[in-house]
């Protein structure tokens, strides 16, 4: 990847917001530049799914013979691309930072979409590089979404940046006999229906899990799932995205001030 | 239970310096590994500040779901209420808080606050969808914790973590997830009353009547989980109040929220400071074209 | 007080019964909550009324315009029947007053030519057993929040009633005539202009009646609602509404609190 940023040692650019910058300039951490990292690519068509083990329900008809009893388990092809793009994306932008001499990434953004067709993922991380004079580089680049005075809030509780973060799980429910019983509405009121249940809890528990294992930091703040449920060759897809920021403690959490309560008198 | 807890740092607390703070950044310290590993939130980093101040730390994201039957049929135009869709809204509901409760109990926490509450009514089904954080008293590094309530099982929370602390400062600490639905078939008007009603300024006594009875027996029914969870009272209820999207002769009322107890002495006011922020913009002028 | 006004279903009964014996539910947020505290009340239940009312047709006549007083009537009767029982609830719960009323009106498919008039709100009570009904012996009613209510406490005044008045209008077409003779030239739309005024002339004066009839000081938080509901667009009905309120008795000279002026530095 090119580096944009070559040959200029003292002027800087930043995406920092005025506030942020003299909170930054304050802490002793000086911006260095803009540094982003970008990724575009084609997934293959996902017809040659694979897919993770899954768990089986008990048979619900009265047919004997092999039929279809349905399950619920994890389809990755979709689910790795996409983590992987942002792996990528995300590493070049550190690369861009650790040239220009950065210790970390501050106030990044995240940008995900499908450029030409659902088959293809474009990821996009953009923020400002900073190093904190007198200090030295650390092992791995840090990154954070947040900037400024919310920075050093964060270091006052006693935590340290580690990683901004993104997974995805996609859970397949496909249909067979106990859905055909359970799911239609002819087993009667308040049965519970466990495929779809449990397809939904999959997601979930798996975006969370791959998000505080895959990446720098031991603790994940600032979650946001997004979970879509759709319909295909009558299996039912249940995806869950999550966005989050990982932090690792630095020291054993100490009381704050409780904040000023006011109530202002403009509309 | 502990009386309530005096505001945290004290009068006298001063804000570290900002240079230490980059220090600490710049150092690259990392504190051993604390009991239970690392942590998980859906908390704002705001949010998170705002915890530390009643001495609460955020834990784990959890989660509970429940889906659940409805019989086929019954949304085929009758009278009267749908007590199928009733029956499996309260089930789901259960389930979904079941779930979310277990798992903040196996994370060790305190509650679970910031609850999403997603309800989504099907043909077929009742799903909901109950999304928070699970918190936790931290100890310092005296040990002592600065969390004043007591709770045998996790409480659930659908107020956001600023709301919370605002509300137990006063001395309101919350119990449960509370609901009360109803679903109801708009009853049918024979053709001779619509005719003579047609030129008059009147009253549909039987329309009233069944939305009226819908909507009191709803927010009975939450009412009586107040009680049952112990709690005395509720505030910031939602409210749900619409045709059903896929059947719509049946109208659909749900209220819920969470229980709340006093468990302080008593009421805390807290001290406002009354401000009027100068952030008006210049008005400036603004020309566009008449095309 | 545990007898059931005839006019509210028998559901209504059982719960504010259990309202009355301590428990409370209300729609207020937390921070509205605190303030109504700290004005000396304490909520005491979600009170609401609602009426599904069928309004006669009414057609006006192609070239004047005129209030279509049927439909002035039937909005009022409607809108009334509705606040009426939410009145009776809090009533009922031997309220002072009632809070952040809702006023809506929903139109069903089902319910050809009729809307279904819902009154919601905060039934509260003065913490110390001074009574703040109004003139009439009636709990007060408003459509402040929270905040509104506190900060107008402050001032010494307190809401007597939500007073409203309302007026449908029909609005003359111009005629052919007078329309191809006014091409080409600039000219107000008097037909326009005069109905305007008129109906909004009518909504206010019914309004201010109201609060005449309270014996109030004053009216705040005044607003006019233009709908044209389900009539095309030359009916509109023109809704006015506001909180009549008055001095307290024994709050002269009571003076607001200063503010103290900041800014803020948040984007």
């Amino acid at each position: 990847m090119s580096d944009g940023t070559a040959g200029r040692p003292h002027a800087f650019d930043s995406g920092l917001t005025i506030p942020d910058f003299a909170a930054c300039l304050s802490m002793g951490v000086e911006p260095l530049g803009l540094v982003q990292g970008y990724f575009c690519g084609q997934i293959s068509n996902w017809s040659n799914y694979s897919y993770d083990a899954g768990y089986y329900y008990p048979c619900a008809c009265y047919e004997t013979g092999p039929h279809n009893q349905g399950w619920v388990g994890q389809v990755r092809d979709l689910d790795d691309a996409w983590m992987q793009a942002h792996r990528t994306a995300l590493g070049r932008m550190l690369k861009e930072a650790a040239d220009l001499g950065a210790h970390g990434v501050v106030g990044v953004k995240t940008d995900l979409s499908h450029p030409t067709n659902e088959n293809s993922c474009e990821v996009h991380l953009y923020g400002t590089a900073v190093v904190v004079s007198g200090a030295a580089p650390p092992q791995q680049l840090w990154s954070t979404q947040i900037a400024g005075h919310k920075l050093a809030k964060l270091i006052e509780i006693g935590y340290v940046p580690g990683s901004v973060v993104y997974t995805r799980c996609t859970a397949i429910m496909a249909e067979g006999c106990y859905m055909e019983y359970y799911g239609s509405g002819r087993c009667g009121t308040g049965y519970t229906i466990s495929p779809l249940q449990d397809a939904h809890k999959l997601a979930r528990s798996r975006a969370i899990d791959a998000a505080v294992s895959s990446y720098r930091g031991s603790s994940l703040y600032d979650v946001r799932m997004e979970v879509e449920e759709s319909e295909r060759y009558r299996n039912t897809y249940i995806i869950c995205s999550l966005f989050g920021s990982l932090v690792d403690r630095a020291r054993s959490p100490l009381p704050v001030a409780q904040p000023v309560p006011t109530i202002s008198l403009s509309q | 239970m502990t009386t309530a807890a005096e505001p945290l740092g004290g009068t006298g607390h001063q804000e570290t310096d900002l240079r230490q703070l980059g220090q600490a950044l710049g150092a690259g310290e990392r504190a051993p590994a604390t009991s239970g590993g690392g942590t998980t939130s859906d908390l704002s980093l705001d949010e998170i500040l705002l915890l530390h101040s009643v001495g609460l730390e955020p834990v784990q994201v959890v989660f509970g779901i429940g889906v659940i039957s409805i019989l086929t049929g019954v949304w085929n135009w009758a009278t009267g209420p749908v007590t199928d869709a009733h029956d499996a809204f309260q089930r789901a509901f259960e389930e979904a808080k079941e779930t979310i409760r277990s798992q903040a109990h196996a994370a060790g926490a305190v509650g679970v606050l910031g609850v999403e509450v997603e309800m989504q009514v099907s043909y077929h089904r009742y799903t909901v969808v109950v999304t928070g954080t699970a918190v936790r008293a931290f100890t310092d590094d005296t040990g002592h914790s600065h969390f004043a309530a007591t709770y045998h099982s996790p409480f659930l929370c659908d107020l956001s973590a600023r709301d919370f602390v605002v509300l137990s400062s006063a001395g309101w600490y919350p119990l449960d997830l509370v609901a009360g639905a109803s679903y109801v078939h708009a009853p049918r008007r024979t053709l001779g009353t619509a005719m003579s009603q047609s030129t008059q300024n009147v009253e549909l006594t039987n329309y009233t009547e069944t939305l009226y009875q819908a909507r009191e027996a709803a927010m009975e029914e939450m009412q009586s989980h107040i009680i049952q969870a112990g709690g005395t009272g509720l505030v910031d209820a939602k409210v749900i109040d619409r045709p059903v999207h896929f059947a719509h002769h049946v109208v659909e009322f749900v209220c819920y929220g969470t229980a709340i107890k006093m468990l302080a002495k008593e009421h805390t006011h807290p001290q406002m400071t009354l401000v009027l922020p100068l952030d008006d913009q210049v008005r400036t002028f603004e020309a566009t074209s008449l095309d | 007080m545990s007898t059931v006004p005839s006019d509210l279903p028998k559901d209504a009964g059982a719960r504010l019964e259990e309202l009355e014996h301590g428990l409370f539910t209300s729609d207020l947020s937390v921070n509205e909550f605190l303030l109504v505290k700290q004005v000396g009340f304490h909520p005491l239940g979600l009170v609401m009324g609602s009426s599904i009312y069928h309004i006669g047709l009414q057609k006006g006549n192609w070239g004047s315009s005129q209030e279509l007083t049927k439909l002035t009537a039937a909005m009022y009767d409607a809108r009334e029947l509705a606040m009426n029982r939410m009145e009776e609830e809090a009533d009922q719960l031997g309220a002072d007053g009632v809070v952040g009323v809702r006023l809506d009106v929903n139109f069903y498919e089902w319910g050809h030519d009729s809307a279904e008039f819902i009154a919601v709100g905060t039934a509260v009570k003065a913490e110390d057993g001074t009574s703040y009904r109004n003139k009439l012996g009636k709990p007060f009613t408003s459509d402040l929040s929270g905040q509104d209510f506190w900060t107008l406490a402050q001032t010494g005044y307190m809401p007597q009633a939500l007073v409203m008045g309302t007026c449908v209008y029909h609005i003359a077409h111009r005629g052919i005539g007078q329309a191809l003779g006014q091409m080409g030239q600039n000219r107000e739309l008097e037909n326009f202009t005069q109905a305007m005024y008129d109906a909004r002339e009518l909504a206010m004066k019914r309004m201010q009646d109201e609060a005449n009839n309270l014996s109030a000081t004053g009216v705040v938080g005044m607003r006019l609602e233009e709908k044209s509901h389900q009539w095309g667009d030359h009916t509109i009905e023109f809704l006015s509404l506001g909180t009549a309120v008055a001095r307290r008795a024994g709050a002269e000279g009571v003076a607001p609190p200063r503010p103290t002026a900041i800014i803020t530095f948040d984007n």
